[in-house]
């Protein structure tokens, strides 16, 4: 009896608090500082961002972090590049990315390309837009220098595949859209508009382009728009124009590279007809022989 | 002797190259259609079809010349399938009676030669029974001629002088042969020998004696003796089997020529046959030569269209007369293709020689007709397509020479309405001033405008009708291109009104563009 008492002894010297501990590890096993799990919760946005962008940029790719504006609307990106095509470029081994540079000073207002089809009008109108989204997120942007404006909204109108039978119901449902995108934009706004009105009878698509650029003029909004139409280009001093470039030698063949010159949308098709000989003065001649 | 049935002066080739493009035009103008219409399941008749309708015509008199014949068997169809019957069966019985082994052997040669020519003979007598009997109800030059030279040569003293030559080259009284000696004492110079006739009367003849003549006998077992006779004898008849044979040969590709140049009047007459039982009318155009420029027509119709359908088509009237651009605007699936199929077809038909479904019609001919129609394929690669299109119009630039008509279908769409017309203008701009007459379908309104603002050329415009409720009529009417105000009633209904207010579409919407 004593000697099993003997054996047990030390439990009477184990203090109280001991006990409490016990109790108070086991009552808060689980807890995580607020802050460190708020930590470990928002860092996985930078890490992931950064573990994407440096697969691109280990493929050569430059990012930057841009200067976002508040204030004035000059912006410029230098060697800016479409992100989807960049990730498609690297996972997928596609074409090489073509990085161009744009800028809008002054009072310039919106970016108009023209250009050939599947010259990269597309993937350089969606560029602006992904910068200004990234860039209100506080990410790098893909490029090699860039300031931004901090807009409110970024607003998109593409064009929906569509054939020529419900050509009707396509151009209302067009219209529709554009509206709805004009009624939210502000002039802290940012819009990207590609190839509408491509279908529609060309006096139309004058007319409805004009009158939607000079709505857009007059939300005094930042706005690229990707058009076939030169007029569009040539609105007013608000309007900057950018053209897609083709081999000089070789119109059928693309640079994918964007320059700031006047739109001269026609030149390209008759480039193509030129080197087929089949333009006005070529064709007098072949068929004079 | 020759059928003249397809030209005046020459034989009708069917071994000709179809013409450069051909193939654009037998897919545009969905002529396989128009060929089995002729063919009716002949495959000859198919393939002289296809050869005929392809090589056109340039002069108005040899166009003439078998509307004349033309004219002659709609009114003698019977007779006329009945002289392609008989040709047909003829070079058919040839060709069975030829039992494919290439003998060398003269004595073959002649015998089966013999009996071709017999059957032939008979042939030729029915043939100038025909010419007999029927060539007062012929009157064009073709037939006309046709059966002036099968009564001519044909007569009773050529076809006796042929039946007495073919029974003495039966041999059966043996053969005269003739031969000299030459080196060695070799018999050379064989040569068949034309028996004399002995006139005297057979009872003289029965009891005369023979003239005296030295004989060998073979014995029956000495093949060797035989062959050797056999062999002298067949190197007395080579040259005769030679010549029947040849005379052979002659006679066939006479049917021949019949018989395919006849074929293409058959095929008329199958489709003509069909397109009357539908009510259809056909008339024979009046061409006018190619440096002209006319085109008036009244009810012209797709005949490959009308051929597919159960019901009678539309028919289309236009008055073209001196033009040189057709501009043929308007809506969607409202005939602007059948349209200019129709004039493609009616061109080809008119220059083959056909009659045209048409209830009249006068054209120029042309050198050449070209197709440029809008392709379906690389549909997704929009840049390759104008590419396409161009590398197409380029090689048809290559083959143009004045007075060709070229047929654009929705052509240069492919890229944007803007580049597309300014392409379009310039080359049909071209076309125009290096004479060639145009018909252009399209879609865009700067195209088919700068035709009417700027008066290059001598231009008709013609439209797809379509009426105030949207329904088309599926005809084509003499029309300004409609420049589609739709878009801006649009706009302003969205923009201008309150966006929450229900749109109302204008009730021609749909027709409009």
């Amino acid at each position: 009896m004593s000697r099993r008492k003997s054996s047990n002894w030390w439990l009477n010297y184990i203090p109280r608090y001991f006990i409490f501990f016990d109790r108070y590890c086991a009552k808060y096993q689980s807890f995580v500082d607020p802050i460190l799990q708020r930590f470990d919760r928002e860092v996985q946005f930078y890490i992931s961002y950064l573990r994407y962008i440096g697969k691109l940029q280990s493929a050569g790719l430059r990012f930057c972090y841009p200067t976002v504006e508040t204030g004035t609307k000059d912006i410029h990106g230098d060697a800016v590049f479409d992100l989807a095509l960049a990730a498609k470029f690297v996972t997928e081994g596609a074409a090489a990315v073509v990085p161009n540079d744009f800028y809008l000073q002054g009072e310039e207002r919106v970016l108009v390309v023209s250009g050939p089809n599947q010259s990269g009008k597309t993937t350089f109108a969606r560029t602006p837009g992904q910068l200004h989204y990234l860039a209100s997120l506080g990410c790098p942007v893909p490029g090699s220098k860039a300031r931004l404006l901090l807009c409110d909204r970024i607003l998109t109108h593409f064009e929906k595949e569509e054939t020529i039978e419900n050509l009707h119901g396509k151009l209302q449902d067009d219209l529709l859209r554009i509206h709805r995108v004009l009624q939210q934009a502000t002039r802290n706004s940012f819009v990207v508009i590609n190839e509408i009105f491509s279908s529609t009878a060309l006096e139309d698509a004058v007319f409805l382009a004009t009158e939607i650029m000079q709505r857009i003029l007059t939300l005094d909004c930042l706005c690229v728009c990707v058009t076939f139409l030169d007029e569009v280009a040539a609105l007013g001093p608000s309007i900057a124009s950018m053209v897609s470039t083709v081999v000089p030698e070789n119109p059928a063949l693309r640079t994918f590279k964007l320059v700031r010159r006047p739109a001269d949308g026609r030149a390209y098709a008759l480039a193509i007809a030129e080197k087929h000989r089949l333009t006005y003065g070529s064709l007098k001649q072949r068929l004079a022989s | 002797m020759n059928a003249f049935l397809m030209y005046r002066d020459r034989d009708f080739d069917l071994e000709q190259e179809p013409p450069p493009g051909a193939q654009d035009l037998v897919q545009d103008l969905e002529l396989e259609v128009l060929f089995k219409a002729m063919a009716e399941g002949d495959p000859f008749l198919l393939h002289v079809a296809r050869k005929a309708v392809l090589s056109l015509l340039n002069e108005v008199a040899a166009v003439l010349h078998r509307q004349d014949i033309l004219r002659d068997c709609l009114s003698n169809a019977a007779i006329v399938r009945n002289l392609y019957t008989l040709a047909a069966e003829t070079i058919e019985r040839e060709r069975k009676n030829y039992w494919g082994v290439h003998s060398r052997n003269p004595g073959y040669v002649l015998n089966r030669s013999v009996e071709v020519l017999s059957m032939f003979l008979a042939v030729l007598r029915r043939l100038r029974q025909v010419a007999e009997v029927h060539a007062a109800r012929f009157r064009s030059e073709g037939f006309t001629m046709l059966f002036a030279t099968l009564r001519k040569e044909l007569d009773d003293e050529y076809l006796a002088t042929v039946e007495a030559h073919l029974s003495r080259l039966k041999f059966r009284r043996g053969v005269l042969i003739s031969a000299r000696f030459g080196k060695g004492n070799m018999g050379v110079g064989h040569m068949l020998r034309k028996p004399n006739d002995d006139d005297r009367p057979w009872i003289q003849r029965f009891f005369s004696k023979r003239p005296i003549a030295y004989t060998f006998h073979i014995h029956e077992r000495d093949d060797a003796g035989a062959q050797a006779v056999s062999e002298l004898r067949d190197r007395g008849i080579a040259i005769a089997a030679n010549a029947v044979a040849q005379s052979n040969d002659h006679i066939l590709s006479f049917f021949r020529m019949l018989r395919t140049e006849l074929a293409f009047y058959v095929g008329c007459l199958n489709l003509h046959e069909r397109l009357a039982a539908k009510g259809e009318p056909t008339c024979f155009p009046v061409p006018s030569p190619c440096a002209e420029r006319r085109y008036v027509v009244c009810g012209l119709y797709d005949v490959c269209l009308t051929l597919k359908l159960e019901h009678r088509v539309v028919g289309n009237d236009a008055d073209g007369e001196g033009k040189e651009l057709f501009m043929i605007t308007g809506a969607n699936q409202g005939g602007k293709s059948t349209f200019l199929r129709s004039v493609g077809l009616s061109q080809l038909m008119m220059q083959c020689g056909m009659f045209v479904p048409a209830r009249s019609y006068c054209a120029n001919l042309c050198a050449a007709l070209f197709t440029h129609y809008k392709r379906e394929e690389d549909a997704a690669m929009q840049s390759g397509k104008l590419e396409e299109e161009l590398e197409r119009i380029s090689t048809i630039v290559d083959r143009l020479s004045p007075d060709c008509i070229v047929l654009f279908n929705e052509s240069f769409q492919s890229t944007n309405e803007r580049e597309g017309s300014e392409i379009g203008r310039q080359i049909v701009q071209a076309l125009l001033e290096s004479r060639v007459k145009v018909f252009f379908v399209t879609h865009m309104y700067a195209l088919a405008s700068s035709f009417s603002d700027e008066k290059i050329g001598n231009t008709m415009f013609l439209r797809a009708e379509s009426r105030e409720d949207g329904t088309r009529t599926f005809r084509v009417i003499p029309g300004e291109p409609l420049r589609t105000s739709f878009g801006k009633d649009l706009y302003e209904q969205i923009f201008r009104t309150s966006a929450t207010a229900p749109l109302k579409l204008p009730k021609n919407a749909c027709a409009v563009i």
